[in-house]
């Protein structure tokens, strides 16, 4: 199916940097937004977005709201979040995982690790329509 | 095999982009810092503060691990953890820990302009690390090291850092070899700024705003220049169509076409300029850093004021005008402002204070410094003069107050007794006066013995469109920036003297020197029919005066600079030139090189 990405991130090299690393494996469908509440907003607005890939630490509303924020609601209960986050946060990753993320990838990741990520979740997760 | 391709991409064609713009986001997020740790200073327990500075390392440590930036990557991810430290209570800021993210955010900037420079990151950060590890240790087991064993630490890797700061782009500030106790609270107090408003600034930007490249907008700009030159040449047409058919529909017509196309590219290029604006804010954060470092190292103890970071002027300037302010500031807490115990003396404020402000006045920029320190003595600056051959003793009688402060801008003057590692290293002032007058302004010294010196600096706001100030020689117009314009003066021909077989006029208490244009330009001299009363247009150059003789005064106009092209190469004296309404070319004076020439 066709995926199309909403990449959550404050800084803008980040997002360039996850847009290029999807397109190196084949998914040139993306969207931007500049942290948690602009999120909220492109979800919102653009229904044709599948796919959540949002950095942990972020200004206005952080990662771990925006996973909060999401899956309070019921039309995005099962939209496929993966979490960026980097080294060393164990306690962030146990965090994202009580609030139901359904991936999490560290900093920095090759394509290969990305796509494998991907998969995984398009595999397990039962609500991708 | 990793090590010779560790750096690979950020030369990969492909990666361009995302390098470019990782380089762009990291300058500007330093730009933060540097406010931000500048305001942590004074509220060590703000939360918010803690978790922007957290972020911004983050941001830092992320992107830079994609592009395997593995130096940039560890420094940043220690200044985070200890950030993440200080956000979580697990310790508390003190000037030892602030130090040391100050010397990390230090080796960063070094870094960044590595990364930029040389495509690499050959620069020696093992020092640095090993004092974040050993703070992150100390402070993980509960025990705050004391300032001594720091201390004698940065002293043992001091001969180290010489040895390798040949090879780094940026100076390495010097490591605090000797901190009181008494100081533990830095006690240096900067600028606040709102962080709130900072915060909802932020927002805003990046909703509202996008990154254009600068040689967009210099096409832009030039585009729009021409357009000014072609609404001129319509003007002048509308006029002359007015005359000869007066009444006539055509000529109503072009004149209402006219009215509309003069003022849309009015309001176009106000527009355009608009754009080129950046906040001098951008050059003034960089100070209370400054400051901070430099009064340690001084011992001295200097409140930064800054009034108008708002205010606004052309990039190209912005660029230009950081380096003369650096060594103003420089000046000010080296030869200005007094040590502690000397201030008190003098029943001052122990703390000296220097004022750093911008403001708008027409079409011009006012930047002023000003310190409350020991200010500059006319008569010492005059017996040094004469001490070190630039003046003589009998034309020291003659000289006025101002005239005697300006000497210090002559090269190779310098009133410090002991050079210092902060200023007086020989590029004096100069070298500030070079620059200001480079950019088409004038600087304006202004001193009381005991009270303080305040220096002015006024530039133009722009350096592509101007207005001009329209002169009559002999035969031919002539361009006059008319922000360098004075005033305007009517002089019988007797009050025309002359000083060292050079022409001079006397204008209220001071002698201005007299510029004859053509006699530079095209060296010819036409005593003969010298009128009786000769026009003069007093012109300000950094910080002299002249006049400039002319036959008449045609009147002001916005104009051009276009510039003469290859085919003339440079004519000393002319900045370029413009096209007037009526198609013809007419010169713009260079000012600063016309003095120059007239003083050889």
């Amino acid at each position: 199916m066709d995926l199309k990405f909403l990449i959550v991130d404050d800084s803008v090299t980040m997002r360039r940097i996850v847009a290029n690393t999807l397109k190196n494996i084949g998914y040139e469908n993306y969207a931007e937004a500049t942290d948690g509440k602009d999120a909220l907003i492109k979800l919102a607005t653009d229904k044709s977005l599948n796919f959540v890939i949002t950095d942990w630490n972020m200004p206005v509303l952080s990662g771990l709201e925006l996973i909060k924020a999401i899956r309070s609601d019921e039309s995005m209960i099962n939209l496929p979040i993966l979490m960026v986050t980097t080294r060393g946060v164990k306690e962030d990753i146990i965090e994202a995982l009580k609030a139901k993320v359904s991936n999490y990838i560290v900093k920095p990741f090759t394509p290969a690790i990305l796509k494998e990520k991907i998969d995984q979740i398009m595999s397990t997760n039962p609500g991708v329509n | 095999m990793k090590e010779l391709n560790q750096y690979a991409q950020l030369v990969d064609p492909e990666m361009k982009e995302i390098v470019d713009s990782f380089i762009v986001e990291t300058k500007e997020i330093l730009e933060k810092l540097d406010v931000d740790l500048m305001n942590l200073e004074k509220k060590p327990d703000d939360k918010d503060l803690l978790n922007t500075i957290f972020r911004h390392f983050h941001t830092i440590k992320g992107t830079s691990s994609f592009l395997a930036l593995d130096k940039l990557t560890t420094v940043t991810h220690r200044c985070e953890d200890i950030l993440n430290k200080l956000r979580k209570g697990e310790a508390i800021l003190n000037s030892q820990i602030m130090d040391s993210i100050l010397s990390a955010f230090d080796k960063i900037k070094s870094l960044l302009i590595c990364i930029e420079i040389n495509q690499n990151e050959d620069i020696n950060v093992t020092d640095i690390i090993d004092e974040l590890t050993e703070l992150i240790k100390n402070l993980e087991s509960g025990n705050i090291p004391t300032k001594e064993s720091t201390t004698k630490k940065k002293k043992a890797t001091q001969k180290e850092k010489k040895i390798e700061s040949n090879t780094e782009p940026l100076e390495e500030p010097e490591a605090v070899s000797t901190v009181d106790n008494t100081t533990e609270n830095l006690s240096v107090p900067v600028q606040t700024i709102d962080e709130d408003k900072l915060k909802s600034d932020n927002a805003k930007k990046s909703d509202n705003s996008i990154r254009v490249d600068i040689q967009r907008l210099d096409d832009l700009l030039n585009i729009v220049s021409e357009l000014v030159l072609g609404r001129n040449r319509l003007n002048q047409v509308n006029s002359e169509v007015a005359l000869e058919q007066e009444g006539t529909k055509l000529a109503r017509d072009l004149s209402d076409v006219t009215k509309l196309i003069d003022l849309m590219t009015n309001e176009l290029q106000l527009v355009v300029m608009k754009t080129r604006m950046v906040k001098i804010g951008k050059v003034f954060n960089k100070f209370p850093r400054l400051v901070r470092d430099l009064s340690k190292e001084s011992n001295k103890e200097i409140q930064l004021e800054i009034y108008g970071e708002e205010t606004e002027l052309d990039k190209t300037l912005i660029e230009e005008i950081n380096d003369p302010l650096m060594h103003l500031i420089r000046n000010s807490i080296d030869h200005g402002i007094e040590l502690p115990e000397v201030r008190l003396n003098k029943g001052k404020n122990s703390q000296g204070k220097i004022i750093l402000s911008a403001q708008h006045e027409g079409n011009n920029i006012i930047i002023t410094i000003e310190d409350d320190g020991k200010g500059i003595d006319p008569e010492v600056i005059k017996e040094k003069a004469i001490s070190k051959g630039m003046l003589s003793p009998e034309k020291a009688k003659e000289l006025s107050r101002q005239d005697i402060l300006n000497l210090i801008f002559l090269p190779g003057f310098s009133t410090a007794e002991v050079v210092t590692n902060i200023s007086g290293r020989g590029v004096g002032m100069d070298v500030v006066k070079t620059n200001v007058a480079k950019l088409r302004g004038i600087i304006t010294i202004d001193s009381n013995p005991g009270k303080g010196t305040k220096i002015i600096i006024k530039l133009p706001l722009t350096l592509a469109i101007i207005q001009g100030m329209i002169v009559k020689l002999t035969n031919q117009l002539l361009v006059i920036p008319l922000n360098s314009v004075l005033e305007v003066l009517r002089v019988h021909k007797e009050n025309i003297a002359t000083v060292n077989q050079k022409p001079v006029i006397r204008m209220r208490d001071s002698v201005l020197p007299l510029i004859n244009v053509e006699e530079i330009m095209f060296g010819k001299k036409n005593e003969d029919n010298k009128k009786v009363w000769q026009y003069v247009v007093v012109v300000g150059i950094a910080e002299k005066s002249y006049g400039i003789e002319v036959e008449g005064l045609v009147g002001q106009k916005e104009v051009v600079i276009k510039s003469l092209g290859n085919y003339f190469g440079k004519i000393p004296g002319v900045a370029g030139s413009t096209i007037m309404g009526d198609g013809s070319v007419v010169m713009i004076a260079d000012l600063n090189e016309l003095v120059n020439h007239t003083l050889k």
